[in-house]
């Protein structure tokens, strides 16, 4: 890959709002902020590896943020990501029951900046467990979905990526394709808390 | 929840009622908790579609920089000899991240060809997506048959060499494996377009023509015309043509 294009931090956010092919701006992320954000993790305790997964985490986190309107470009980019991936390490440590480290590390001088996080990052939990159904669709299912709620396409258009023989029959496969899913998610234990919350 | 009243709340998430039938739904949604529940449950499910559309972008770019990034926690107090073991540090790190590179280029350049290329990236055409007068034409339903040889008897015996059957025969030919033949086919195609007032299946025959010269192990003459499909953004093909690795191509112009 190509060290890519360089963006500033309006731009960066701008594209990552708007683009749906997201390569070039992901990859400015990792390029500007992965070694800086992989490190303050492995001082806090994490694997090499659970840093990159936690800084993979940070930049999903991030675009959803982003797309759902909610970054407010108070803090500089770099103290915003480090407080988004302090959170979702905080949540990794607090699942593994480490509390003695994170009283120690994490509780003490926590910033205004890492409180509004906790905000923002309120659905991460569920979003990240219920994406992992999407695994129980067949590939299929799961493409025609992504073109027609990611990648926004019409019917039409997706007939161009996958052998159906009109238009209808896309609409169909994609609605029993839905309602799979829709299934599944009402049968996920953290649906049914929500639901039984809700009541 | 029945699966009528499910697939009208879906026709309502991707607003596809009108604006009377959307006003039922939402007085619906006031009075029946069963309803909120599904409806609830299927934003849930198109947030977890696009939240993994965006997880497949960022795990693609993580897969291809992992050969080529090596972390290294920080001291979290650097009291003494900053400057010489910085240098030092600084040297190790740049002689792994150079064998990184190197090895995971060299892994790269070796595993990449047309051929691979092409096989990751064809997907045949659909004949549901031709534009024509006559829908039901001999030449259209050998080709839905995938009657590949019929394709292209009906093609080659056809009086008018319209540009579908040219298109549609240099496609029964992919198929077929017989490369050359439909580098041919495509090229006529494409030929015809350049006379005619009106082209028809220019963007299918450019696109299936770079496929063709990849499969035939052409990159060279590919390459060109993968790059224009990846410039102009009113391509028919220009999400397809955009979608193979940028690396992909680079090695290919190296090896080609």
């Amino acid at each position: 890959m190509k060290a890519g294009e360089f963006y500033s931090d309006e731009q960066l956010v701008a594209a990552l709002r708007e683009e749906q092919h997201l390569n070039k701006p992901i990859l400015f992320l990792y390029n500007q902020y992965l070694h800086q954000i992989s490190s303050f993790l492995i001082n806090y305790g994490a694997s090499e590896q659970e840093a990159q997964d936690v800084f993979q985490e940070t930049v999903v986190a991030f675009i959803d943020i982003i797309k759902r309107d909610r970054y407010k470009p108070e803090a500089k980019l770099a103290t915003f990501l480090t407080a988004v991936a302090k959170n979702i390490w905080f949540n990794e440590v607090k699942k593994k029951e480490r509390s003695q480290f994170r009283e120690k590390e994490f509780e003490k001088g926590r910033a205004q900046v890492e409180a509004d996080i906790s905000q923002l990052m309120g659905e991460r939990e569920m979003k990240t467990a219920l994406r992992n159904l999407l695994l129980q669709l067949d590939e299929r299912c799961r493409k025609i979905l992504t073109l027609f709620y990611y990648e926004e396409m019409s019917m039409k258009e997706i007939l161009q990526h996958l052998p159906y023989e009109n238009e209808q029959v896309v609409r169909n496969k994609k609605s029993k394709c839905l309602q799979h899913l829709t299934g599944l998610v009402k049968n996920h234990p953290l649906m049914a808390q929500r639901t039984k919350y809700k009541k | 929840m029945s699966s009528s009243k499910e697939e009208i709340l879906i026709d309502y998430l991707d607003n596809n009622l009108s604006p009377e039938d959307r006003e039922k739904v939402v007085t619906l949604l006031q009075t029946d908790e069963d309803a909120q529940q599904s409806l609830d449950a299927l934003q849930w499910s198109v947030a977890a579609i696009r939240e993994q559309a965006i997880v497949d972008q960022v795990q693609q770019v993580r897969a291809s920089l992992a050969s080529s990034a090596k972390i290294v926690a920080l001291p979290a107090n650097r009291s003494t000899g900053i400057v010489r073991s910085f240098t030092r540090n600084s040297m190790k790190v740049a002689a792994i991240l150079f064998l990184l590179v190197t090895a995971g280029g060299i892994i790269k350049y070796s595993t990449t060809s047309n051929t691979s290329v092409y096989m990751d990236n064809f997907s045949s055409f659909d004949i549901a997506t031709a534009r024509g007068n006559s829908s039901d034409d001999a030449v259209e339903l050998a080709y839905r048959k995938k009657d590949w040889k019929a394709v292209e008897d009906i093609a080659a015996a056809a009086n008018e060499k319209t540009a579908k059957n040219a298109f549609l025969a240099g496609m029964a030919a992919l198929e077929l494996k017989d490369y050359n033949q439909a580098i041919a086919s495509f090229s006529a195609v494409l030929q015809k377009n350049s006379r005619a007032t009106e082209a028809y299946y220019q963007d299918e025959a450019e696109y299936y023509l770079a496929m063709s010269y990849l499969a035939a192990n052409r990159g060279a003459a590919a390459l060109p015309i993968l790059q224009k499909i990846r410039a102009d953004k009113d391509h028919i093909f220009y999400k397809k043509a955009r979608a193979i690795s940028a690396l992909d191509l680079q090695v290919l112009s190296l090896k080609n």
